[in-house]
Formats: C-alpha cells, structure tokens, sequence
C-alpha cells in the first residue's frame, strides 16, 4: 500500500540506473539582496534554475543550536600553552569576549544541502557549479550529514506524546527523541523569502527541513494535466446551480498555473518533510505543536503515522522518494512558487569557529570567524573605506586577534603614528622612521643575487635623484657607471649576500668609487658629474645626507623573529623621497627574509597609495605581493579609494589580492558600478557600500560569500584602540 | 520576491453535501450499492437495507481525510506498526507468525544510522570548506584529535546530543 511508488519493471530499471548527487552549499545573507528588486531578482534566479529540473531533487537543511565553547576552549588552551605572558593575558581577555558575545544571544548552526538523482554519466562536480552559479553561492559535491546516530526504533503513541515517533534504543546514553512531520497541504496564501521558512530557521532547537522535489512534470504534460482539471471544472460548474466557490477558486488557480507554465516555468510535486528532536515527549509535543501552529498558515503538517515514521527519516538520506514507503501527499507548485521555498539559503548562521573573528553579521548578530590561513599560499586583502569609518581601528583589531589566538605576528607600516597604540598595547618597539634620526643605508643587502641587488640599490638612487638612469644615452651610461662602482664595493667581500648593515658600503664611499670610474674622457666626466650630484644629495651638508649616508640603524630584519613590528612614517610625512626610501628598504628587507622563511606573517600597509605614486615602488609592490603570496606573508593594503587599486599597474596588487574589505565608500561608488571586478555585487551591495555606518564593513571573500559586518571589539580593543 | 500559493490544481474536488466531496459521495455510494447488491444474494437478504444504509456510513467516515489521509489508511498504518511492534518484542509470537504471513518486515521498527546513512556517515570531509556542526565541544575535540598531522579539513556532522554528555558513537556504530 505505501510501498515504493515502483509501477513497472521498466520504470524501476530506469530508476536503478539513476544516480544520487550530494552537494553542499553554503547559505548566503539574504540580507545582501534586502530591497524588492534584489528579492525579485534572487526568485527569477531561483526559479529560471529550477525550471531547468528534469528529475528528482531533495532540498535539506540541517539545523542545531550552537555555542563558542570549542572556540572559548580552544583559547584557553593557547593561553596555556603560550609562554608569552602578554598573549596569555590577551588570551584572557578574548575568552571573556567570547563568553559574552554567547551570554548574549542564541546561536544556530545550519547546513544546507542538495540532492539529485540523474542518469549515469553526469559529474557531481559539474551539477554543483551549476548550483553555485544558479545560486550564486559556495556549492561542493559533498557528503551529507546524519540526521542521527546509533539506533532509534519506533515508539507508538503514548501519554506523553500522542503521536508516534522516534526513540533512541540505548536510553541510557541520553540521545533525543525524533517526530517526523510531512506536510500534505499548502495553503492558497503569500509566501515570500521570510515567510514561513524563515521563522522556522530561528526556532531554538534541533530540526531539520527537507524540500522534496518528487517530481519536474515536464511542459506538455504539465499542462495537459491542468487542461483536464479546468476541463471538468468546467463541466462541473455549467451543470451546477448555486454556488460552488471552492470550484471557481480552483480554475482560477489552474488558469493562473497554466500562464505561469506557458511564461516557461515547470511544474514540481513538492513535499516538506521535518524532523524534529527533543530531549524528552514533553518537549517534543511542545516544539511539534509550535512548528504544526506556526506553519498552519502556510502549509498543514501532519506527524507521519506508524512506519511512515520511521520511513520518513530517509528523506535526510540520499535515497530516492521512489523508495521511501510513505504516504506522498506531494502539492504541485510552479517553478516561482518553489524558489520560495529555498529560503534557508539566505539564513546564514553561526560557521565554523576556525580562524580569526571578522567581526559580527550585521543584523544577525552571530559572530563570523575566518580562516585565511587554510590555503598553503597567503590570501592577500585590500582595505578600503573614507576617512573615520573605522579602518584603522579594525586594522589594529585583526592584527591583534591574529597575534594573540592564531599566534601570527605582523608587520605594520603605517604614515599616521597610530601604531604607537598597537606597539604599546603589545609593549613592543615600535620603529618610527625618522629624517632626524634614522639612517638606511641603500647598499643593505636587500637581494639574494648581485643583478637583483644592484638594480635594487640603482632603483633607491634613481629616487634620490628624481630621474630615472635610463632612457637616454647618459642616462644609460650613468646606470651602467653606478653598477659598476656598486659591484666594485661589493666584490670586495668574500660573500657579499653576508654583509651586515654595520660593514656595508657607504654611500660616501659609492661616490668616491664611482668619481674614479670611465676609462675614456667623456665617461669619466660623466661618473665624475654623477658622483658629484649624488655626493651633493646624499653626503656632507647633503638634504638627505643623514638619512642615506651611514650605517644602517634600525634592524629591518624579520628573520627568525616571531614578535610583530610596527614602523611609522609619520615624521618624514613632508619629504616623499626619504617616505619612498624607508617604504622600499623596509619591504625590502621583508622580501628578503621571506624567501628564507615559510612562517605566517601579516605583512599590513596602510595609506598605500604613498607607495603607489612612486612607479619604482609600485613595481616593487606587485612584485612583492607575488613573493609574499607564495612565502605564506599575507599582505593587507589599506587605503581611503577603491580606485587607488584600480589604477594601471596598481591593479595587479588588486588582482592579487582575493579578500575585500569594504568600508563605506560613498564617493568612489561609480568604481564599483563600472569595473568588472565588482560584477558580482548586485544593487542591494552597492547601496550597503554607500551606506555603511562607522565600523561596518562588507567582507567579499572571492569564491566564498560576501558577509555584512559589523566590528564588534572586545572591552580591552575598544579601551587600547578607541581614540585612533 | 513573493508568490501566491495556488490550490492543488491537479486535483478534483467538485462540490457534493455539505462538506463532503462529490468523489466521496460516489464512491460511499457505489460501495454501499455493492454490498446491497452482494447481501441480497446472501442468507442476509432481509438486512440488505440496513446493510446498504450502515455501509455507506461507514464508507464515508473512512474515507474521511485528517492530515491529508483517509481515516482507512490511518488505522492500517497504525494497525500494521503495532503488529509490527509486537512482533519485534516477541520473535516468536502470534503477531511475528502473522508478520511473516503478510510477508512484512518486523525489523522496519528499529533503524540503525549506519543503514540509512550508510553513504553519508563517519568523517565527512571537505577540504575546501569550513562547515561543521558541533553540539559538545567534547566531540569536536574528539575529532581534532584524530585529524593528527593529516592537514586541513574539517568534519560535517549534525550531532544529535544537546547539551548532554556526548556518548561513544564510534564504539555504538561498530
């Protein structure tokens, strides 16, 4: 009676040769598509995918309460385990964060899942593309999960519970009870993306959702199968005198589904199916009739009866409708109806706790964690937001969660002083590049080979210069001059790659070299003029004579060191060829100590746009942005313009970097319209963009989801970094 | 970003009495007239009447739908898994003979997740993503544990434990 829907032997040889697909996908913030355009958009998606259904398909979300516990562990044991007092107190403090970000609120954890059931032959990797680009949201061919573990056995009604239901068979290990509902009736009503799944996503307890997709008619038949319907209304109603409103109502339903049928969408024989769990009969009568009340103006429930029950738990399981022995009460609904039912997708939820915490969903109030460390390269991020939204602040807030629970240390070279809050927070020294006080010598052996090292060193006079040594024909001999004194300084070491700052060569020393180079008249007048120049800049009374012509005093090396650095320019702010000269020597000598060393490190840049405005920088940049991916360094761009990164070359550090984060943008909006790197926000982003309040911030992660956040600090950020 | 559900527009349900449908109506009424016809060639000839009378009632509170069911398929699933319930305490009952003669299955009663979820148990891993559920920071310790050195990834699970000790699934799925 209620067995397999088998009918024939053929049919059933058809079904054996059809093929479970699982997939898992990842739900998205429906709040990222919040105006009625962008919902409208999101059901036509939806729908036109779901039109293109030509077997059966499963819909499941899986859903639980969940807390930070292993994430509140997780840090106590680093606090434990670190030997730094200064990280175990900030451990402490990110402890109590958490503690009460969860005494706060009520956390769920969702998966969303699909199922498909095709011919033999179709990857499961190609039908999870097409889900993720139908539904524009991260999509694997995965596993799905049990809906339970152990054994359960079937229990009949009882004076605690009036239905039958599910009962764990080793009582004593405490496992909950299961009631499977099945829905055998969809009211004539308004559904939407919030009503009524979306309520069901915010109930506090276990449950899972299962969208049955039995059946796709296909076109003719679909259609056909309506004309009867309408057909005998018809005939119904013209024999009938009085009233039969029930009737009318009805072939106004069919017309409306043959239009919508002949507009291209398909029609679907759809079944929810809900499991719900509880610790005890008391509570799960409690949480069936709250579910059964709160979707009886949507849909009716009814609680499976004797081994329906039990049945019903496969609908959680990739096994076909065709063989699960229930009575189908399935409901024909059109693609565009049925779109509505996928609204779990957009009710993102609490994810995994791995990684460093970005902040928290913006009106969802979960936090959201992420681990940009997962893959063996470094993901590299752009910052961008106008002045006072929060940037810095957030900046600091990473570094030093990274630091504290991930035990990542950082570089920071920032133009502003606000590093003196990060390097005190953390009672580090805190480097301040100064044209009083500090010294970088240009011959630092910055490079692993002497081609390398002399265009590096030729590069740092060009900037002292103001010219470039090349192009013209002086130019190129005063290039070729400068290298052969720099390798004649050079060759006088036994191994040059193992020269300290205190023994390099001086810049005084360049120039007397160089004034004695050229074996023919014209050349040495030339090596003579150049020496002259430079010595004039950069030695004696020289404008930037203390700044390049001594030894280097300030360790710029990174090698070995896991303390994080902190340089800030902010004191030679006026002179832009001694700020081009510090950028390039420090990121020089994080380039260097990278090729040596594959541990994390956050490499943070702030005002970027200082180092882009010199081409000889920029250069090294994108360079240095490919030479950090690989030596796991992630590098963080921060800087007011998203157009800053879109310019020419600039765009190549962009390109490498696959992790955004936008603050408000309100007036380099026409960027985000306009480049083909932002085709993926929709109207609903761009609006958000405009529009983000202080400390909020959209985070695109490329290949993984957008998330609106806010930056929610812990009591001890807010206190250390609140007046930057 | 909204739909009218419709009706069920594969479905008729021409009006009949009252509440109930024409379907029902004929069909209570063509069973009834049956059982008349068939009594009246049986020693019960003279209860014909009250027969045809008694079966149409009863037909149509059979056939009588809560929850989408007839009242008929309710009480014979009920009925089936009682039995089946029986049979499954007592292996070699009444009702378990009575089970093998309707050629059903008395182990239908219990499942075992490792049955039904025999694609999709134990370590589910991805490595390309984050997803995991956990109910009890125990089990997700549990799990850390045996990842060792294997590299990144994460395991997919629904617990279903909720704030009580997480039992030794591994030692039960074995």
């Amino acid at each position: 009676m209620f067995e397999t829907r088998t009918k024939s032997k053929r049919m059933t040889s058809k079904r054996m040769a059809a093929v479970a697909h699982t997939v898992l996908v990842d739900p998205f913030d429906i709040m990222l598509h919040g105006t009625s355009d962008g919902l409208q958009s999101l059901q036509n998606r939806f729908s036109l995918w779901l039109r293109g259904l030509t077997g059966p398909a499963r819909f499941v979300t899986w859903q639980l309460p969940a807390d930070l516990s292993p994430r509140i562990n997780q840090v106590v044991e680093s606090a434990l385990d670190s030997e730094n007092a200064q990280r175990q107190s900030l451990l402490m403090e990110y402890r109590r964060h958490y503690e009460r970000l969860q005494s706060e609120a009520d956390y769920q954890r969702a998966i969303c899942g699909l199922a498909f059931w095709t011919e033999r032959g179709i990857s499961t990797l190609a039908l999870s593309r097409g889900v993720s680009a139908a539904l524009d949201t991260v999509a694997l061919p995965a596993k799905w999960p049990a809906l339970f573990a152990g054994e359960y056995h079937l229990a009949a009604p009882n004076r605690q519970y009036p239905n039958w239901h599910l009962a764990p068979s080793d009582e004593g290990h405490h496992r909950p009870y299961y009631a499977m509902l099945a829905s055998y009736q969809f009211q004539p009503t308004i559904w939407d993306f919030g009503r009524p799944l979306a309520q069901l996503m915010r109930t506090n307890f276990p449950l899972a959702l299962c969208v049955d997709i039995a059946k796709t008619w296909t076109h003719n038949e679909a259609i056909n199968e309506i004309e009867n319907v309408v057909q005998a209304y018809s005939v119904h109603l013209a024999t009938l005198r009085g009233e039969d409103s029930r009737s009318l109502k009805k072939v106004n339903d069919c017309r409306q589904t043959l239009e919508e049928l002949n507009l291209g969408d398909a029609l679907h024989d759809v079944q929810i199916v809900i499991a719900v769990a509880a610790d005890d009969l008391t509570t799960l009568k409690q949480r069936v009739n709250h579910i059964t009340d709160a979707m009886k103006p949507w849909f009716l429930l009814r609680a499976e009866i004797g081994e329906a029950q039990a049945q019903a738990a496969r609908f959680f399981a990739a096994q076909p409708t065709t063989e699960i022995a229930v009575p189908h009460t399935t409901w024909p609904v059109t693609s565009r109806e049925l779109a509505l039912l996928f609204a779990p997708l957009g009710y993102r939820k609490l994810s995994g706790l791995e990684g460093t915490l970005r902040g928290e969903a913006a009106g969802a109030n979960y936090p959201v964690f992420h681990n940009s460390w997962r893959d063996k390269r470094a993901t590299h991020e752009v910052w961008v937001g106008v002045s006072g939204y929060g940037k810095t602040f957030a900046l600091n807030c990473l570094l030093l969660r990274q630091w504290a629970e991930e035990n990542v240390p950082f570089t920071l070279l920032e133009p502003m002083g606000h590093g003196a809050h990060l390097a005190h927070a953390l009672n580090i020294p805190w480097y301040v590049m100064s044209a009083q006080h500090t010294c970088l010598n240009p011959q630092d052996v910055m490079f692993p080979t002497l081609v390398e090292q002399k265009a590096h060193t030729i590069r740092l006079y060009e900037t002292l210069l103001g010219r470039q040594l090349s192009g013209d024909q002086k130019a190129n001999q005063e290039r070729a001059l400068l290298g052969e004194a720099l390798e004649l300084l050079y060759s006088g070491f036994d191994d040059w790659r193992t020269i300290t700052p205190d023994i390099a060569p001086l810049t005084e020393t360049v120039c007397d070299v160089l004034s004695g180079l050229g074996d023919k008249e014209h050349l040495q007048r030339i090596a003579r003029d150049l020496a002259d120049e430079t010595a004039g800049l950069c030695t004696g009374r020289g404008p930037w004579a203390a700044f390049v012509n001594g030894s280097t005093n300030m360790d710029l090396s990174t090698r070995n060191k896991a303390q994080p650095q902190i340089f800030s320019f902010h004191e030679m702010e006026q002179d832009p060829i001694m700020l081009a000269i510090a950028y390039t020597q420090v990121l020089s000598a994080i380039r260097r100590d990278s090729l040596i060393d594959e541990s994390p490190r956050i490499i943070a840049v702030d005002e970027v746009y200082r180092l882009m405005r010199h081409p000889s920088l920029l250069d090294f940049l994108i360079e240095a942005a490919k030479t950090f991916r690989t030596r796991r360094k992630k590098l963080v761009v921060v800087d007011q313009q998203m157009t800053v990164f879109l310019e020419n070359k600039a765009r190549l550090v962009f390109e490498n970097c696959p992790i955004r984060v936008i603050f408000n943008q309100r007036q380099g909006l026409h960027v985000f319209r306009e480049d083909p790197a932002f085709q993926h926000l929709n109207a609903q982003h761009l609006d958000i963009i405009a529009n983000l309040p202080r400390f909020h911030y959209l985070f695109d992660v490329q290949d993984e989801g957008i998330w609106y956040l806010y930056n929610r600090p812990s009591d001890g950020e807010y206190a250390r970094f609140s007046n930057t | 970003m909204a739909a009218q559900f419709k009706s069920n527009v594969r479905l008729r349900e021409e009006k009949g009495f009252g509440s109930i449908s024409m379907k029902r109506l004929i069909f209570s009424g063509t069973g009834a007239v049956f059982l008349f016809m068939g009594s009246r060639m049986t020693p019960f000839a003279s209860m014909s009447l009250p027969i045809l009378v008694g079966s149409f009632i009863l037909l149509l509170v059979l056939s009588g739908s809560r929850g989408g069911l007839p009242l008929w398929q309710r009480l014979v699933l009920g009925w089936r898994a009682r039995l089946l319930l029986v049979a499954s305490e007592q292996p070699t009952g009444a009702a378990s003979q009575l089970v093998l003669a309707l050629n059903l299955n008395a182990t239908d009663t219990h499942l075992r997740s490792k049955d039904i979820f025999q694609n999709q148990k134990a370590d589910l891993r991805s490595k390309d993503n984050q997803w995991a559920i956990y109910s009890d920071v125990r089990e997700a310790r549990q799990w850390e544990a045996r990842q060792d050195s294997k590299g990144h990834c994460t395991r997919l699970l629904v617990v279903d434990d909720i704030g009580m000790p997480v039992p030794d699934l591994s030692s039960m799925e074995g």
